[in-house]
Parts: structure tokens; sequence; C-alpha cells
């Protein structure tokens, strides 16, 4: 266990340099000269060489990508050129409704779609299978940004029982009012995962309920509950935790367009605008920091695989 | 038992009943877009400023928008623009994916690369990988197509390659070799037609995922042109106005729920057909 860990820990330095290259690749793609295209048509000469120097870009190629991957890795991701900041402290100002956000809808999708697809596998191609499952079809195909204009309207603007837009941060209103605020945008990103969530316990649970040591379990005349609880449920639960690992990465680049549609002054919101000013290096920074993220949580999944399943063996 | 019912008995059974309903109702889909100018009779892009914000009547049958549009006319030009978008990153990273996905599998000395690229742009999520490449490429259909192809090739690289790595060892293979196949031969017809059907199935989703990536890219707007009739645009116009014309933004995405569920149906019903051993899936 100890040996894995070590050698995961480092297949992720390949990852996170080709991660640090495909950031650094995009921010060259930009057509033309990069530093007159984020200072905008009004910059003076001197300011586009200024500018050049500090974003290192008269340097030669190669040593811009080792300088690059060397400030990475102390943690400098760089600097937002709109905010005068670096880019990771302008971010960390905006990390509070986006993580809540990102909280509140994994736990939406799990209250909704753990009970969905447990119910449907217990009752395989029923009445009640079959509406669930058309359910979690609804969760996969609906556009989120849809759905959240869809909740708005009938929620807030014909109910009123949400506020529309905006948030308040837990220090001003306290942790529920800041969750009143995001339920809308909470529930409009996870009903998506709902839907997946749904369908992965669905097919693991029916995997697990047609082997041998289930029968054997029944046969052996186990209550219905301590089958369906401890036997079925303790092993089917397990593909879930990669589905919850592959979901947060994605519920980050769903936060963008959540908090856009309900206007949350959140990480994913200060990226579009940053997008719309040309401050890349902010764009960058997030998009790596994401990156990292995803890449991290994943190792821990696959970790934590071993503790809650010890058939596993890593080779 | 005449030859009429015994298909029609073949096409509502179990095995094919998905494909059936997925087909039929991505048809429709298919048909607004291929006889757009025949089902709406208005000009998406005419601007009849007097009659802007109506509701829906039997001549606007979903309304007009801000500056008159027929919104009808724009949700059924707007399958046009979806359809070409993700059918081409579908295509596109299907080729790719493909190609690089047999090649890793192959080819030992490759795989390390191509695998750990993979991986590298797998960590981001699509939506905000191609974010980024379209703020860089500068938005425009092309790059949209770019930049959601990018985002989806490392999960068909990462299935090809999968396949590859057993069905490589397999007997056939070793015989081929044996009687003297060209690498290409043994890559193509004793690999390659060995894995169209897990293909196929990934190649479904990401027809689904695109389709929805492509309206969130649109909304967001760093995607397509705001000119250019697509239902990210519909919807994104319309949002302004949720308040007073909530029909503009709530109709047009039934075009995008009803695509994504047709393109998914078919999905799963192709995936049972071809693998039973999936169906609890």
């Amino acid at each position: 266990m100890l040996n894995y860990t070590i050698r995961r820990l480092i297949s992720l330095i390949p990852v996170l340099l080709i991660v640090g290259f495909v950031v650094f690749i995009i921010l060259r793609l930009i057509p033309g000269d990069p530093a007159a295209v984020m200072l905008g048509p009004e910059a003076t000469e001197t300011q586009i060489a200024a500018l050049r120097e500090k974003l290192g870009l008269d340097r030669p190629i190669f040593q811009q990508l080792v300088n690059w991957y060397s400030n990475m890795f102390r943690g400098d991701l760089g600097d937002s050129l709109y905010y005068r900041q670096p880019a990771l402290a302008v971010i960390a100002q905006r990390l509070e409704p986006t993580l809540l956000l990102m909280v509140m809808s994994l736990v939406i999708s799990l209250a909704i779609g753990l009970p969905a697809g447990i119910i449907a596998a217990l009752k395989r191609n029923t009445f009640i299978d079959r509406g669930l499952m058309i359910f979690a079809m609804l969760g996969i195909s609906t556009p989120s940004f849809w759905l959240g204009l869809n909740l708005i309207i009938l929620f807030s603007l014909s109910l009123g029982w949400f506020p529309a837009t905006g948030y308040v941060p837990i220090a001003d209103g306290g942790l529920f009012n800041a969750m009143w605020y995001l339920f809308l945008p909470a529930f409009s990103l996870g009903f998506q995962y709902a839907g997946e969530q749904a369908r992965v316990i669905r097919s693991s649970m029916l995997d697990v309920l047609s082997s041998d040591y289930i029968r054997t379990a029944r046969a052996k005349g186990l209550t219905e509950k301590s089958v369906i609880l401890i036997h079925t449920l303790k092993n089917a639960l397990i593909p879930t935790l990669t589905q919850i690992g592959m979901c947060i990465a994605r519920l980050a680049g769903g936060a963008v367009v959540t908090e856009t549609v309900f206007n949350v002054p959140g990480a994913g919101k200060l990226v579009i605008s940053a997008i719309n000013k040309r401050d890349y290096g902010l764009v960058q920074a997030h998009i790596l920091l994401v990156a990292m993220v995803y890449v991290v949580v994943n190792l821990f999944v696959d970790l934590l695989y071993k503790v809650v399943d010890p058939r596993i063996e890593y080779k | 038992m005449s030859r009429g019912q015994r298909i029609w008995k073949m096409l509502t059974g179990r095995k094919y009943r998905q494909i059936v309903v997925g087909v039929g109702m991505f048809s429709v889909i298919l048909i607004c877009a291929i006889f757009a100018p025949l089902i709406a009779h208005q000009d998406p892009s005419f601007y009849d400023v007097p009659n802007r914000m109506l509701p829906p009547s039997s001549a606007h049958l979903f309304g007009t928008d801000v500056f008159g549009r027929d919104v009808f006319a724009r949700t059924i030009y707007g399958a046009r623009t979806s359809l070409a978008i993700s059918v081409s990153v579908t295509v596109l990273c299907g080729v790719v994916g493909i190609f690089l996905g047999l090649i890793a599998g192959y080819f030992r000395r490759l795989e390390a690369v191509i695998m750990r690229v993979m991986d590298a742009l797998m960590a981001f999520p699509n939506i905000l990988l191609a974010l980024i490449i379209v703020a860089a490429l500068g938005a425009g259909a092309i790059n949209v197509i770019i930049a959601l192809a990018l985002a989806s090739i490392p999960s068909v690289t990462r299935m090809v390659r999968g396949i590859v790595l057993t069905v490589k060892e397999q007997d056939h293979v070793a015989a081929a070799k044996a009687s003297g196949a060209k690498t290409g031969r043994i890559l193509f017809f004793h690999i390659f037609l060995l894995c169209i059907s897990p293909i196929t199935v990934i190649l479904t989703l990401i027809l689904a995922t695109t389709t929805l990536a492509e309206a969130s890219l649109t909304f967001l707007g760093v995607g397509l042109p705001p000119e250019l009739p697509s239902w990210g645009n519909i919807i994104s116009d319309g949002r302004t106005y949720i308040s007073t014309a909530w029909w503009l933004t709530v109709i047009p995405g039934f075009a995008i729920l009803w695509t994504v569920i047709s393109v998914n149906v078919l999905g799963d019903g192709v995936r049972d057909m071809l693998d039973p051993r999936l169906r609890n899936l």
C-alpha cells in the first residue's frame, strides 16, 4: 500500500508537467502578440514591451517553459493583469460561493441519485424502475443552464420562494442564508449528476445482486434486509466513489455556467469575466488549479478504494 | 404472421425498442435541420421590430424575440447549427481518438507519451478546456469544434487502447502476423474491426455531451457568434427578459433536451444490442 501510494505520487509528476504544458501552449496559441492582445488597442509600444518583458515573452521559448514550470511548482501561478495581484489570491477571494455550491450540488445529487438508483435496482423491471430511469435520463439530458433559468422563473419570479440571483457571504448573513441563496444553483447543477449517480448505482447493485455470494447469503436464511444493506449495498457503492471523484472536476466546470446563470460572484464567474477582459493570467491559473485538484482527488479516490474494498490488490 | 407483422414485432421487441425510439426522436431533429426552410416559413434573421416580444401565437409559434425575430424559425434553424457542430466534433473525435488509441495500444513505445498527454487532457473539465481554447483562438464555429473535440478525444483514445491491449494478445493476431500481414492490415482488419461496438457506444455519448457543451459555451457568450441561430444563443438572448417573456428561454430549451435524450436513448439501445452483458450498466 505504501509502495503503491509512493508510486502513484511519482506518477503525478508527468501528468502535472503535461497539464502545465497544455496551459502554457494555450496561452501561446493566442494569435498575434499576447501582450498586445491583453493590453488592448489603446496600449503604447512601451507598455507592450514592458509587459512582454514581465511575462518573459521576450526570452527564448524553452527558457519561458522552464520558468513557467519552476514558478508552477513553487505555487506561483502567475499574476492577474486586471487585478494586479497574484492570480491565486484573486481566485481565493471568490472561492467561498464556488466551494459551497459544489458541496451542495454533490450532496443534492447523492441525496436524489443514491436512493433512486437503489430503489430502481430492487424493483427491477417494474413500473417504479422504469419511472426512475426515465427521471435519470431526464437528469443526464437536461442542460443545467436551462434548468437553472426554469427554476428562476418558477421558484423565484412566480412563487418567490428563493432569491433569483446573487449571493451573500457566510460572514455577512450566516451559513443558512448563504445556502438559501445557493439552493437553486446547486439543484440545477446537481440534478445532472443525480441522474448519473442513479444509473451507476442501479447497474452496480444489479451486478452485485446476481453474484454467487448473494445467493449464498439468501440460501443460508439471512433476512432480506441484511442481504441488501450489508451484502449488496456495501459492495455496490464502490463504483459510486469513482463517480464522485470524476464529478468534482466537472462540478468546477459546471460551476462556471451555473454561476453565470444565477449571477453568483464565485470563481467560475470570475473566469468568464477574466476571459472577456483578456486577463489570461487569471484564466490560466484557474484552469491549472482545477486540473491539479482533479488529479489529486482522483489519486485520493484510488487510494480510498483499498480502504473500502480490501479485496483490491495493487501490484 | 405476415412479413410486416414480423418486422413490427422485431422493432417493438425488447432488443430494438430503445434504438427505434432513439432513432425516431433523433429523426425529428434531423428533419428539422435538413428541411428547415420548409418547416419554418419566416427568415430566422429577419428583424421585425414592430412585432417584437410577442407571446406564442399561431403566426409565431414560439413568439418573437427582442428584435422581432421569429423564435420558432430560429429554433428550427438552430437544429442545423447544433447538429453540424456536434456531428463534426463526434466525427473528429472518432477519427483522431481511434487512430491514437490504436497506436497507443499497439506500439508500446508510443503508449506512455500518448497516454500521459491524454491523462493530462482528461484532468481538465471539458467545458473549461473548451472555454480556454475558444478564449485563446477566438470565437467561431471551427474553433468551437476544435475545442470540444480536444476535450473528448481522450475518452475515445483510452477506451480503444484498452481494447487493443487485450485483442492484440489473441491468437488470430498472432496468426495474422505469422502469415506475414503488414502492421497496418493487422491494426485495421484484425484489431480495429473488433472495437467497433464499444466505439459506437462511446461516440453516441460524445454526441450527447457535445450538444450540451456547445449550447453551454454559446450561452456563456464564448461559443458561436451571436447572429448565428443556435440553441445556446436563443436562450442567452431570451435570458435578459425572463421576468417578462419566459417563453423566449423555456421553449427553445426543449429542443436541446429532446436532442440529447434521443441520442442518449439511442446510445443505451445500441449498447444493449451489441453487448447484452452491459445491459445493466
